[in-house]
């Protein structure tokens, strides 16, 4: 199993949060993990991207110029990244902010209005855990137990009170995803 | 339990110095090696961390603390071991009592830096041994070993890292803090650690027996070697390329090299018989290449793997097809394949550069420019800066022009709050003293700003956070004995081009500092700001001062319509300022 993902959008939307947490979530699983957070000058209202890769075995290099995976939250993110995933890749597209669609037809995309979802409930910052929950079950790269379980590892200790909603938006990102066979 | 952790390069080769025992730790911030620093202030109950004024001044204070026998780290971008190759050059020669890691990011690829400079060439150039880690458990345990071979031998050890390396995240073994840091003393000793000529040419002889030794070491040192894979094709790497050959050549027997030089000559030799032709796989220089050439085996890397910008298992794949004779010919650069328009960086929303650079683009003028958030000042709309070389230069590059007579327009010098505590204190002497007339203007936001807001001497805070002396620009100015002295706000518009206006008309050297805290520091969000509808004339004046947040949309029935985008707009109303309508107004509550 090798399997890559570029999560993108705006700085904010907890896209390296997103990154962190997948990577952790493979560590737990016993996973060779790398994970590449875009750097950039510091700056307000930029775009915000990390790459993660998931393997069995060593993973060689950790520059990934055509993901298998993407999640892409905004609309700039869409235009940029989209055009980059490897044929049968599998996208989940933030349908909240992302009106346009894609002409290429060699993907698999679910649709998920991840921040609809998540003001539904209660906390629209989550929305960055609807989709990754979304995509996890989409690619089944690791459980959602693992995913759940490492939110506590990353998220900051002043911070644990956001620990359930966290966690309700990733299963609520699962499950909005229809079971494969 | 083992614990493992997910950690960039930098916070890999921070925890590596906090696990050795490290004491003391100092840098000046630079991307891509910030955050090495920044995470071994994490543990500054153990370690004293500080942000030093520039790179030399840190490898000194490392320096003076080895030489009372406890580790030290600093930690340097490419370009800022230029600035500390002075001490550098002359402490191989002294040499170390505690460990001292000298740790140096490159930027291959140039992402955010001036020029891509390999500083590997600093180790043979300096004479000390180098490392060069891979990913983040050798960024991690390469630090530990740097500080063991600094002090076996007695040297500084130059740990470099590149870009990817720095930043790219993976899991880590977390251990204990081991060695026990020692007791600060010192031994008088001076024909140890005074290089006056009759003692210096001493050190001199005994460096090159170090040298000999530390190659010797070199040779059989776990962090240099074999992965036996198929007869037929050798390859010789290290770094981050050591990554895409394993990926693109998962069948070839790979000589990694983690202690790069001085060189493993023995352990080359000896890996190069099995092979007809060995290849070297290398970003940047050819600094391995040329030196298995001169061993007189036969070898190729650059005719194959691009020297000039970064590697990526793309460029590789590329070579090996080349060296398979099946060139596919294809055009660099093929990750980028989109025809989205270029966005270069702008000035943040509530940037105090952004009026600055209004006011400057009103002046027809040379702008002799320095390294900082204020570089974006060269794109449209302001392109005002002519210039840039490095940290300082700013000022004494309009030094320079005002000597040579120039005088076919007004010159100004721009530098940042900390380009100016980290270089610029010496140029502001050199135009007093030696008689400048030029206007040179600090743009002083408060802070360390495009690295990510690291404290200064400006600040009045430290890495320990502790509260301290603030300096500010004006003061040291005075000092400096430059007369004309102007204190402006930037996104004050008038008072910004009339200070502009008046001091290049003197015939005497003027300091402007432009201060404005960066907007964020302090996240405060003022109201944002909209356009009057019904008095905007559409001129697009406001579209001239380059803020993100206001654009011009095209409507349905009444044409083209600007506005403010209020999630971005930061309510800082210098666009306000220049609209000749007074269509721009503050959104009440």
């Amino acid at each position: 199993m090798y399997k890559d993902v570029i999560i993108a959008g705006f700085g904010g939307q907890g896209i390296i949060f997103a990154g962190k947490l997948l990577s952790y979530a493979g560590l737990k699983e016993g996973k060779e993990v790398v994970f590449y957070p875009s750097y950039g000058a510091e700056m307000r209202g930029g775009t915000a991207n990390c790459t993660v890769i998931i393997s069995d075995s060593m993973i060689p290099s950790p520059i990934v110029s055509f993901p298998s995976g993407a999640i892409v939250m905004s609309y700039p993110a869409f235009d940029k990244f989209l055009p980059r995933v490897k044929k049968d890749g599998q996208v989940v597209v933030n349908a909240s902010l992302i009106k346009e669609r894609t002409k290429r037809n060699d993907l698999y995309i679910v649709r998920i209005p991840a921040n609809d979802v998540a003001e539904s409930m209660g906390n629209s910052r989550v929305a960055n855990m609807v989709a990754l929950g979304a995509w996890v079950h989409l690619s089944g790269v690791v459980s959602l137990k693992a995913l759940l379980s490492s939110l506590k590892d990353v998220l900051s200790p002043d911070k644990s009170d956001l620990l359930k909603i966290n966690e309700k938006a990733l299963k609520k990102g699962w499950e909005l995803v229809p079971n494969s066979d | 339990m083992e614990k493992w952790m997910i950690l960039s390069g930098n916070e890999a080769i921070a925890r590596g110095a906090y696990e050795a025992g490290v004491s003391v730790a100092a840098a000046y911030p630079g991307t891509p090696s910030t955050e090495v620093l920044e995470s071994l202030s994490n543990y500054k109950d153990e370690v004293y961390c500080e942000w030093a004024p520039n790179e030399k001044v840190s490898l000194e204070v490392a320096a003076g603390a080895s030489l009372v026998g406890v580790r030290s780290i600093v930690a340097m971008k490419h370009v800022g071991l230029n600035v500390a190759a002075d001490p550098l050059m002359t402490l191989s020669y002294i040499g170390v009592e505690g460990g001292l890691v000298v740790v140096v990011a490159d930027d291959p690829g140039m992402h955010s830096s001036q020029n891509e400079q390999d500083s590997r060439n600093y180790a043979r150039f300096a004479k000390v041994p180098i490392f060069e880690p891979s990913d983040s458990q050798e960024a991690k345990d390469f630090t530990i070993a740097a500080f063991e071979l600094s002090e076996r031998f007695k040297t500084p050890v130059i740990l470099r890292s590149t870009t990817r390396v720095s930043h790219c995240k993976s899991p880590v073994k977390i251990l204990d803090r081991k060695y026990i840091p020692k007791h600060p003393k010192f031994l008088k000793n001076p024909k140890k650690y005074v290089p006056v000529p009759s003692y210096g040419r001493k050190m001199r002889k005994k460096l090159e027996e170090r040298l000999a030794e530390l190659q010797n070491y070199a040779n059989r040192c776990p962090q240099n070697k074999i992965i036996t894979g198929g007869d037929s094709l050798g390859i010789v790497t290290s770094g981050i390329a050591f990554q895409y050959v394993a990926e693109e050549f998962p069948d070839a027997s790979i000589l990694k090299l983690g202690l790069s030089y001085p060189f493993p000559d023995d352990l080359i030799r000896e890996f190069s018989k099995r092979f007809d032709e060995l290849v070297v796989v290398e970003e940047l220089d050819n600094f391995l290449e040329e030196h298995i050439r001169s061993l007189g085996i036969k070898v190729k890397g650059k005719v194959y793997f691009p020297g000039v910008g970064e590697l990526n298992p793309d460029k590789v794949a590329r070579g090996k097809a080349k060296m398979e004779g099946k060139d596919t010919g294809q055009e660099e650069n093929d990750t980028d394949n989109t025809d989205l328009p270029a966005r270069p960086p702008v000035f943040c929303p509530g940037c105090p550069s952004r009026g600055l650079f209004y006011a400057l683009s009103k002046i027809d003028c040379v702008v002799t420019g320095d390294i900082g958030c204020y570089s974006l000042g060269v794109f449209p709309p302001y392109e005002r800066m002519d210039t840039i070389i490095c940290m300082g230069a700013g000022i004494t590059v309009a030094q320079g022009m005002d000597k040579a007579g120039f005088r076919d327009k007004p010159l100004i010098g721009i530098v940042g709050d900390s380009t100016f505590f980290h270089s610029g204190i010496t140029g502001l002497l050199e135009i007093s003293y030696n008689r400048g007339i030029s206007t040179i203007i600090v743009v002083d936001n408060r802070i360390t700003a495009m690295t990510g807001h690291q404290d200064h001497p400006g600040t009045g805070r430290t890495l320990m956070g502790e509260k301290t002396y603030t300096t500010y620009p004006e003061d040291i100015a005075r000092a400096c004995g430059i007369e004309n002295i102007r204190i402006v706000d930037p996104l004050n518009f008038r008072e910004t081009l009339n200070a502009l206006r008046e001091e290049i008309k003197k015939e005497s050297p003027s300091l402007i500092v432009a201060r404005r805290p960066c907007p964020l520091i302090k996240k405060e969000k003022k109201a944002p700001w909209v356009v009057d509808q019904e008095k905007c004339i559409q001129c697009g004046v406001c579209l001239k001062v380059g803020c993100p947040a206001i654009y011009k949309k095209i409507e349905k029935e009444d044409g083209e319509n600007i506005y403010i985008d209020p999630s971005l707009c930061q309510g800082c109303g210098f666009c306000a300022q220049v609209c000749p309508k007074k269509a721009i107004v503050q959104e009440q509550n």
